[in-house]
């Protein structure tokens, strides 16, 4: 694949280089330049899109925010009859092969998130991706892995921890939490409402049909059984299925457990205990579900609450406080180092430094979702190992925690 | 033991489906107009999510529930998954595997394609039995689970999308002793993929899983082509098998074969963890062109070190991460080549 067009970065380099070598100069410095540390304040990036839908476009504005980034690719299955090999694309390796792309905001269905997330990693990409991170626990470990392995810019796309870190009284609750200071607690937080469960349970009277003519179908499956196509697979409604998303819960679950990890420091830790009340299951749809309850080590309780089927947890929130302390331990936490200053993806770009949402924070923060769906799934309840990040004692469980990916799809 | 009539009577008594919200509308359309993207202020279409979270600090965490994103419309048809409680399931569906392996393949038979709308059902009772059974100290229930469904798998006239509902469920529950009747369906085009992920994962539950015919049959599922070859290179790496190194290494270096094919050979070769695995992966990384398979090879490089058994001095790991990095030294190569660096 070849490409006419420069990358402003060589354009930018090339004419420095020629300034300088012109004022007899041969060393510049590399922040002027920009480069794998310092990236030029001025410097244009070209960004990608990978999943045109309806997120999209929110997705990719998140991407350009406070930078200057000039789109050379839209990606998306759906676009067989506009595939151009210049700027619009059916596949995504096509565009992770162009060097002129720096940025990629990845909107496609969740079961893409790891897979093009990672690929774009190792082809030296920055990426900005859409909610949930993952479909599974263990694609988000392997994102936050290629992540850290690579040094590239993650960020996922729910800021709301950047709102609740604006304040102080949760930047105090943040350290608290994070303290080691408070051990055992009988603290508990109650998420209520807003899942869009019922919108987002699946539908089971819709007929199979035609594959569309401008929808490359397997490479839409990719890592996902292929099964006959359904309308309803597609264009959103793919979130009533376990194959490409997780439901309400992978729709709106990380909006909101995002700022409640980052208050309580979840996105440090992994809860070791869940439990869920929900009807069983359906092999291919997602379903109702009343309540969660996830446990953490020091005691702390998370309650996710649907407000839509059965009945409620009973549980009501108990929030932590500084006061909970003894006095020499407010001391101590008083002269501990207030939490680090979240990077927006920009800042993250230009520094080259992990941005507020992270990988592994998003990996963290998404467990919780995923735990919980897996106490749906199963119908059980589950213990977790925040080391080995498998189940404890239930085998068939831990099948759903990194299940084989339809070949030639794997992590 | 209860007959098909009792059977058919006790998944009737598990939920109609429920009334959906109102489809969102659909934006509209230029069919023919050029993919754009434009960020517009309201970035969500109707019914996508829209945070909610308060962008806005706040002292305690949003606990009151969100206002429902689209009023209750008039109800045009049923088509919602309900389900009991568990409970309320539980008593029923004890009720149902009282009658061992023929109840539940009456069960099965209950499912009529396409099985939508009110037709659900079967499949559905079929999954809450499925998990119901996976429970401690339903071993004997789950058994006739297994064996009802093994036997009705072998149905060659069944579709095969049921049969992969079948494997789907043997994957779910199953222990390794169901990979026999899993071997068969390797060769199959059409269930090949869910076969040998099956196997993969049944393989995975157990130590003492015997893989050794279903590895015979992928090792010769490689000679071939299209999604049975696909799906053998891919399950030889999940289930380890340094038998077929020469036999994917061959794949990895075959320039007409497919790239995906190509990449997958290498991922599996790394997933062998054997340091007769490092030339053939080392040979793809200098030879393959700038772009998605040399990065595969790369990855798979990268894998392969970190999973080759540990030596004193880590010597073979050692050798493929200075290899990486006295090899990738093109500056786009830099995030590889400070990855190789940091293994050393």
């Amino acid at each position: 694949m070849s490409h006419s067009r420069p990358s402003r970065r060589a354009v930018l380099k090339s004419s420095v280089l020629a300034a300088s070598a012109a004022a007899g100069v041969s060393i510049v410095p590399a922040k002027v330049l920009g480069g794998p540390d310092h990236v030029a304040p001025s410097e244009t990036f070209g960004g990608a899109l990978i999943g045109v839908g309806g997120r999209g476009p929110g997705t990719y504005k998140e991407l350009s925010k406070n930078l200057n980034v000039e789109q050379l690719a839209l990606c998306d299955v759906k676009f067989k009859d506009k595939v151009d090999g210049k700027k619009i694309y059916t596949d995504f390796r096509h565009v992770l092969d162009r060097k002129d792309i720096d940025l990629v905001a990845i909107a496609t269905p969740p079961h893409w998130h790891a897979l093009i997330s990672i690929a774009a990693a190792e082809a030296g990409k920055d990426v900005l991706c859409e909610k949930p991170m993952t479909r599974t626990i263990g694609e988000g470990r392997a994102v936050a892995n290629a992540f850290k392995r690579y040094n590239r810019v993650f960020q996922i796309g729910t800021f709301g921890r950047f709102g609740m870190a604006g304040n102080e009284g949760n930047r105090q609750t943040r350290k608290l939490m994070t303290s080691g200071l408070l051990g055992k607690t009988d603290a508990c937080v109650v998420r209520r409402g807003g899942f869009k469960v019922k919108e987002w349970s699946g539908r089971l009277d819709v007929a199979d049909a035609p594959v569309p003519a401008n929808l490359d179908w397997d490479l839409y499956c990719g890592p996902a059984p292929l099964k006959p196509f359904n309308p309803t697979r597609v264009g959103g409604t793919h979130r009533w299925y376990w194959d490409y998303e997780n439901g309400g819960l992978g729709d709106m679950g990380q909006h909101f457990m995002d700022p409640l990890a980052w208050l309580y420091g979840l996105d440090t830790t992994f809860p070791v205990e869940v439990e869920a009340s929900a009807p069983p299951a359906h092999p291919e749809v997602t379903g109702m579900w009343a309540w969660s309850k996830l446990k953490y080590a020091n005691g702390f309780t998370l309650v996710l609450e649907s407000g839509e089927w059965g009945e409620p947890s009973g549980l009501s929130s108990k929030t932590p406080k500084v006061t909970d302390l003894s006095e020499a331990d407010q001391k101590k936490l008083a002269a501990m180092p207030d939490p680090e200053p979240l990077l927006t993806f920009a800042e993250a770009v230009k520094q080259r430094k992990p941005a507020g949402g992270n990988a592994e924070a998003a990996y963290r923060t998404v467990t919780i979702l995923h735990l919980t769906n897996l106490a749906i799934r199963t119908g059980r309840k589950l213990k977790f190992d925040p080391v080995t990040e498998q189940i404890v004692g239930d085998e068939e469980a831990n099948r759903l925690i990194n299940p084989p990916m339809r070949a030639p799809w794997h992590l | 033991m209860p007959t098909p009539a009792d059977i058919q009577a006790i998944v009737d008594q598990f939920p109609e489906l429920d009334n959906p919200p109102p489809p969102p509308p659909a934006p509209p359309k230029k069919p023919d107009a050029k993919p754009e993207v434009k960020p517009a202020a309201g970035d969500a279409k109707p019914g996508e999510a829209k945070p909610t979270v308060p962008e806005k600090a706040t002292e305690k965490p949003p606990e009151k529930p969100a206002p429902p994103s689209a009023p209750p419309g008039p109800p045009k048809s049923k088509g919602k998954l309900t389900g009991p409680t568990w409970a309320e399931a539980d008593v029923l569906l004890d009720k149902l595997v009282a009658g061992g392996p023929e109840s539940v393949a009456h069960l099965i038979d209950l499912i009529k394609e396409p099985d939508i709308g009110p037709a659900h059902k079967p499949r559905y009772v079929l999954h809450a039995l499925t998990l119901h059974t996976a429970r401690p100290g339903k071993s004997k229930e789950r058994a006739a689970l297994v064996q009802a469904v093994t036997t009705k798998l072998a149905d060659t006239t069944k579709s095969p999308s049921l049969r992969g509902l079948m494997i789907r469920t043997l994957q779910s529950c199953a222990g390794p002793d169901s990979i026999p009747a899993l071997i068969p369906l390797l060769t199959d085009a059409e269930l090949s993929d869910p076969a040998a992920q099956a196997i993969v994962t049944l393989a995975r539950s157990s130590e003492k899983a015997d893989v050794s015919a279903a590895v015979a049959v992928l090792r010769q599922s490689l000679t071939t082509t299209g999604r049975p070859q696909l799906a053998a290179a891919q399950a030889l790496g999940y289930l380890k098998d340094a038998g077929a190194i020469d036999a994917l290494a061959q794949l990895a270096r075959t320039a007409s074969a497919d790239d995906r094919l190509r990449a997958t050979a290498l991922w599996s070769l790394a997933q062998t963890a054997s340091p007769q695995a490092i030339d053939p992966i080392l040979a793809a990384v200098k030879e393959a062109p700038v772009g998605w398979l040399r990065n595969q090879s790369i990855k798979a490089a990268f894998a392969l070190a970190e999973n080759l058994p540990p030596t004193p001095n880590a010597a073979p790991a050692k050798k493929l991460y200075q290899a990486l990095h006295d090899l990738l030294t093109d500056p786009r190569d830099a995030h590889f080549r400070a990855a190789a660096k940091a293994g050393l």
